[in-house]
């Protein structure tokens, strides 16, 4: 349908001394799933809402198909909004709900009634059409949201953390069905959370947000294993990644509080190369690097640390155990079979060959 | 309803017995007075309907009836108008708007009487410099002057229901229809006014029944001049009751009055409730 350009998209409020969004540069292809993630206030809202002019562009220009859209009326950019709460209408019906975009761009009666109907069809509303949304459920209400939203047939669609009113089953079933209609429609989709699962599983790509500034963009893959900061690694994986404060020496990383593992021949090259030898870095390690099979433990026995078991989660197929050598807290993902009870003493191997390296004082990948 | 306990009757008894004292039972007694020639000490005789016959072949009070609902119409028709425009003024992001909330509430805080007689110098002395003389000297400017001075008073007042309803309708709901492509026109006629009908059901109420009780400023204005022409229906009883001392008769035009209130009253609710929304 159309690419969208933001190139150096600035916002600040009246009144405030500081920006809400920094320098914003993003380029969207035809057709694209791009999902903004980011903690709450990190302006990634605030971006959607200037591309859809419900915000004004304090700096910057915001182009579709080329064309500069900065001053242009929201009704006039020919895209589609859903909101977090729906924003339905309450006094109209379903149907009413959907038809109102089209009936004040004054589309023919037949057409309007055919349009609704299919996009109803779509979305398993027919049944529906003459409710008002108070007698509709969440689900139901989120669905007619996204009816008025198809209807429209906008070049694009904005969706405003559209899953955090639902709980949580419903919330995976709308997440297969956004994705299915992204397929079907193959309209560009800006989709804005701060849920990273929600993120992972639906992106194209994902634009990650803090503070107002852009940290990386890339696929999901990209940002799950080639983080370009600890911001980016630690936001995205649940749970989060193991950070350690930690001094580099004779190939062995050390924090001093009971924390002491050999880094591999090639990763260890990387960190010399670049000058960290004897010098202070952040070292993190997903919890699903940390095993506790007999197996690993022997692979990497120049690895293993000493752990007590402070809480364990069961979680079906694996188990989280909350544990910590020394001083040291992290978390492991290990295969339920492993479960471990609070208190037991288990040996674990730190696979650190998929370790990810930070500089301690920029927090900037020193290497994945 | 039998295992009400002890403390239940001891928090409602002070207000039932209140309410007993100085509602239910002067309304009871005001009922049976209607039906006899009490002159606010005694009676003599029981006179059955008569004093309701003669509240219908009385002139002035028909006269008072037509001028109120006359009043009445013109009031809640604007005083509704006025008030949801202000409202819509103020709830606009724009400096000063809190500053002028207060300002068109001010005039509320003013007694009805004080404010008839501040008006009663405006529209008398102030107009007649500005060269619009002689207000308030017959019927239509009376009307007119007792519509400025309610207009005046109740505005602010309705904008603050208005002004309730209108912040609870949720921004996303106005960008939808924007995004939707409403001009402003159409998200006001389309989304906002059907949002705040409850709004309408709570202000035409209270427009409409304070527009039928008007006293004090019928009072200090035009005391119902000149010759009874702009007297209102409360006045024509206070009137009746005091100057004429036919407390009976005062008693049976106020129970007709009550009905007539009433009657307008709960049918204006019934039927604004049934084209409310659920939200």
């Amino acid at each position: 349908m159309t690419e969208i350009s933001l190139e150096h998209i600035y916002k600040r409020y009246p009144g405030n001394d500081s920006d809400s969004v920094i320098d914003f540069n993003l380029e969207i292809a035809d057709g694209e799933f791009v999902v903004f993630v980011g903690p709450s206030g990190c302006g990634k809202s605030t971006t959607l809402r200037m591309i859809a002019g419900l915000e004004d562009i304090t700096k910057g220009d915001l182009k579709m198909g080329g064309k500069l859209m900065n001053k242009v009326h929201p009704k006039d950019r020919n895209i589609a909004m859903v909101f977090q709460n729906y924003a339905l209408y309450p006094q109209m019906s379903v149907f009413d709900n959907m038809a109102f975009g089209l009936k004040i761009r004054k589309m023919p009666k037949a057409d309007i009634q055919k349009r609704v109907n299919d996009a109803a069809e779509i979305l398993g509303l027919t049944e529906y059409l003459q409710r008002k949304p108070g007698a509709l459920s969440g689900g139901q209400r989120q669905r007619v949201a996204l009816g008025r939203a198809i209807v429209r047939d906008a070049q694009l669609f904005l969706l405003d953390e559209p899953l955090s009113n639902l709980d949580a089953k419903l919330r995976v079933q709308m997440r297969t069905e956004i994705a299915q209609l992204h397929q079907r429609l193959a309209t560009n989709m800006i989709y804005v959370t701060h849920d990273q699962i929600e993120a992972m599983t639906m992106a194209d790509r994902i634009v990650i947000m803090n503070k107002g500034s852009i940290q990386q963009v890339g696929t999901p893959d990209d940002l799950y294993n080639k983080p370009v900061n600890k911001f980016v690694a630690g936001f995205m994986g649940s749970p989060a990644m193991n950070f350690f404060d930690a001094h580099l020496h004779d190939g062995t990383v050390s924090n001093g509080k009971g924390l002491s593992v050999k880094v591999p021949e090639g990763r260890l090259k990387t960190l010399l190369d670049k000058g960290y030898n004897d010098k202070d870095l952040i070292v993190g390690i997903r919890p699903e690097d940390i095993h506790t099979e007999e197996v690993a433990l022997e692979a990497m026995a120049d690895a293993v640390v000493q752990a007590d078991v402070e809480v364990s989660e069961f979680l079906g197929t694996d188990s989280m155990l909350y544990s910590k050598t020394g001083e040291t807290e992290f978390v492991a993902q290990v295969n339920a079979r492993d479960y471990h009870k609070p208190g037991e003493h288990v040996e674990m191997a730190f696979e650190m060959s998929k370790a990810h390296f930070f500089d301690k004082d920029s927090e900037a990948v020193i290497s994945n | 309803m039998k295992n009400r306990s002890l403390s239940f009757w001891l928090f409602v008894t002070p207000t039932l017995v209140a309410l007993a004292l100085v509602v239910f039972i002067p309304a009871l007694m005001g009922i049976f007075y209607s039906f006899t020639n009490w002159d606010g000490l005694t009676y003599t005789t029981m006179l059955g309907f008569k004093n309701y016959i003669t509240v219908f072949q009385d002139s002035g009070f028909l006269a008072a009836l037509w001028f109120t609902v006359k009043f009445v119409v013109v009031t809640v028709i604007l005083l509704n108008v006025i008030g949801l425009s202000l409202a819509l003024l103020v709830t606009r992001k724009f400096k000063g708007n809190n500053l002028l909330r207060t300002v068109f509430f001010m005039p509320n805080l003013i007694g009805g009487l004080i404010l008839g007689f501040i008006w009663q110098f405006i529209f008398t002395q102030v107009f007649d410099a500005l060269g619009f003389s002689g207000w308030l000297t017959n019927q239509t400017t009376g009307f007119w002057g007792l519509v400025i001075v309610t207009l005046w008073q109740m505005s602010g007042y309705i904008m603050i229901i208005y002004i309730a309803y209108l912040q609870n309708i949720p921004t996303e709901v106005i960008e939808a229809a924007e995004i939707d492509g409403a001009s402003p026109w159409q998200r006001f006629w389309n989304i906002t006014f059907p949002m705040i009908a409850p709004a309408f059901t709570v202000s035409m109420f209270l427009t409409l029944s304070n527009g039928f009780k008007l006293y004090d400023p019928n009072l200090s204005l035009t005391n119902g001049g000149p010759y009874k022409s702009t007297e209102m229906l409360a006045m024509n009883i206070v009137n009746t009751a005091y100057s004429e001392n036919d407390f009976a008769r005062a008693e049976a035009k106020a129970l007709v009055f009550f009905v007539i209130v009433g009657a307008i009253s709960l049918l204006q609710v019934y039927y604004t409730r049934k084209r409310e929304v659920d939200l």
